[in-house]
């Protein structure tokens, strides 16, 4: 381990800046047979909802260029299952676990938030405000600035664990989003959530999808995640946590200089499960080559005044 | 299940776009069992970018090999990797197929769906078990599985352009072996409609014991994503369960996958 890569989400100490993205990851147990799970700098679960969630019919998941669209719609076994079958497992990790809640009404994240806030072995919550992929729900509360508002000002109340809000990038103005999360008590934001997108199969001259549309991630997605977290940084100080199709220590070395304290890698455990151990070791030769004693000092970097 | 970089050994085309790749991988061969796949990084570029899941297609010495139909950009990306080049590979993965005891083995393989099926056939064969290979395909460009195949081994074929008179389909081959009332386990790769016609001959029956592997667009191939759905019942549990192909799978007893077609 090594100390330069410290990082802190509000009063959430991490040892490195990479987190497992929601969703992408399970609770981190299939994962356990290709890495150790404490070279992260902390886990954050599948997103959990009140009752449990069978998720969309039909196809899925799909492949397209350098991306995939899913529509998942948040398959889950519920609270109950995860409090009951679930933490056993997450508190004998030494690291940082963060669960990512979802819901349809506020009423669901209160009581999501009442029942993980006396969990020890939970950290923090993240609050998916953002998932597409959910008929009801979700993006709605995402797309409008009042109610993230809201939302983060009922959650305030029920806990004091850091509250880290996920933003949707479906929207055509992201900072004035995430200065709603900040003025109500947020402790942290997180972005950027799927990009909402679809698939025709052209010979059965239908979407491909179940769902119809879907979530797009990985590369395909990284400039716009990247352009996002930059915007977002200009407008609020609570930390970022960045994410969206980081594949190599370059976009995670990126998306610190653009403003975020932490990132998150998602669709690239697909892929390349070591992939953490790779970053890691690539933004640690990246800080002593540019002479960084700490994470700390190269976040937001790139938003130095450019030379005439 | 674990990662290996696998040296390919042979990578050539057997039949018209279907291709053997052979690997040197003694960490997945002394885990693999029949039925489990391997899933295939393509290489160092993100596009395409995931990986592709091949079932194992024989395991033997040190290495195991897939059996492979080009059918898109990713299958012809690995069609032009040499013999001497590695490949990343991750299993073995899933739940294969559960050897039962009975006294007969039917494999029944629907082209290239009969890859997993050989596997088998030597796993059969190695314990000493009776079993007939059948094989289902639309012209004859999978008869080549034979000379993979136990040369001892009982094997018919079907083809669907066949004249009138001969086996078209692979139930026209099985109809006949299934008047015996012995106890006997089918084994079964292929398309969904294969899966259905099997059913409709020995469903319900209770001296036939089916399995069948699930093909479904998979993402992570590990459990996680949870892209791979399956829809199963399990009695007595009246609501259907959401499992994943890639762990709880692939495959399933027939029963629990389309129960609720009989
Ligand atoms: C557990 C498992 C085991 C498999 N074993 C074998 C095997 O032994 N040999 C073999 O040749 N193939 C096997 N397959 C299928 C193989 O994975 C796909 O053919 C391959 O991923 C296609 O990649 P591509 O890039 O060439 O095609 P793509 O460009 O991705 O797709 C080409 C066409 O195939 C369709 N397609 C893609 N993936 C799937 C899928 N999983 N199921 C159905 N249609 C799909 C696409 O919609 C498209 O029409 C297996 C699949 C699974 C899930
Ligand atoms: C299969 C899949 C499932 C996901 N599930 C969730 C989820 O349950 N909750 C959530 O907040 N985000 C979810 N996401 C979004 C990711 O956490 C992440 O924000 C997004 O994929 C961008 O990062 P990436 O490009 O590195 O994957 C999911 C993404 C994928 C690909």
């Amino acid at each position: 381990m090594n100390s330069k890569l410290k990082t802190k989400i509000g009063s959430l100490q991490l040892n490195n800046p990479l987190l497992t993205a929601s969703g992408t990851y399970g609770n981190g147990k299939e994962f356990s047979s290709f890495l150790d799970l404490h070279s992260w700098g902390g886990l954050v679960t599948k997103g959990l909802t009140l009752d449990s969630r069978t998720g969309n019919s039909g196809i899925r998941i799909v492949e397209t260029p350098a991306g995939i669209l899913n529509s998942i719609g948040l398959q889950n076994p519920g609270i109950e299952y995860f409090l009951r079958e679930e933490i056993p497992f997450l508190e004998k990790l030494e690291i940082p676990v963060i669960a990512n809640i979802a819901g349809r009404r506020i009423r669901d994240y209160e009581e999501l938030a009442r029942r993980l806030d006396p969990v020890p072995a939970v950290s923090a919550l993240e609050v998916n405000v953002s998932c597409p992929n959910v008929r009801e729900g979700g993006l709605a509360f995402g797309t409008n600035p009042a109610l993230i508002y809201e939302i983060t000002s009922r959650l305030r109340v029920i806990t004091d664990k850091p509250l880290i809000i996920k933003l949707t990038p479906n929207v055509t103005d992201v900072g004035a989003i995430a200065l709603q999360a900040e003025k109500a008590g947020a402790d942290a934001v997180s972005l950027i959530n799927t990009l909402l997108g679809m698939e025709i199969d052209i010979e059965q001259k239908k979407p491909l999808l179940g769902n119809v549309v879907g979530g797009l991630s990985g590369p395909a997605v990284r400039p716009v995640a990247l352009r996002m977290i930059y915007q977002v940084y200009r407008q609020i100080s609570i930390p970022i946590i960045g994410m969206g199709g980081i594949t190599r220590g370059e976009d995670a070395v990126a998306f610190i200089l653009a403003g975020a304290r932490a990132v998150a890698l998602g669709t690239v455990n697909f892929v390349n499960p070591r992939a953490p151990l790779e970053i890691r070791e690539y933004i640690l030769k990246y800080m002593e080559r540019h002479n960084f004693s700490s994470l700390n000092s190269m976040v937001g970097l790139a938003h130095q005044e450019r030379e005439a | 299940m674990l990662q290996e970089n696998a040296i390919i050994e042979i990578n050539r085309q057997v039949a018209p776009g279907i291709y053997y790749l052979r690997l040197e991988s003694p960490g997945i061969f002394s885990r693999s069992h029949p039925g489990q796949f391997i899933h295939i990084n393509l290489g160092t570029t993100y596009d395409p970018l995931l990986r592709r899941p091949m079932s194992i297609f024989n395991a033997e010495e040190d290495r195991i090999s897939v059996l492979y139909q080009v059918v898109g950009r990713g299958t012809e990306i690995l069609s032009r990797f040499n013999p001497g080049a590695s490949l990343d590979i991750i299993g073995p993965l899933g739940r294969g197929f559960e050897i039962k005891e009975k006294s007969r083995h039917f494999l029944l393989g629907g082209g290239i769906g009969s890859a997993p099926l050989v596997y088998l056939a030597h796993q059969l064969h190695r314990e000493n078990r009776k079993a007939i290979f059948f094989l289902g395909m639309r012209t004859e460009e999978f008869l080549f599985l034979k000379e993979f195949l136990p040369s001892d081994l009982e094997f018919y074929f079907s083809q669907e352009n066949s004249p009138a008179g001969h086996p078209r389909l692979i139930t026209d081959l099985l109809a006949p072996h299934l008047e015996s009332p012995e106890k006997t386990a089918l084994y079964c790769c292929g398309p969904e409609g294969m899966y259905r016609q099997i059913g409709r001959l020995c469903g319900g029956k209770n001296h036939f014991s089916i399995q069948v592997s699930i093909d479904r667009r998979m993402g992570c191939g590990v459990g996680t994503c949870l892209g791979c759905a399956v829809k199963v019942k399990n009695p007595p549990r009246e609501e259907p369960e959401i499992v994943r192909a890639c762990v709880e799978g692939p495959v399933f007893p027939w029963g629990e996958v389309f129960a609720n077609e009989l």
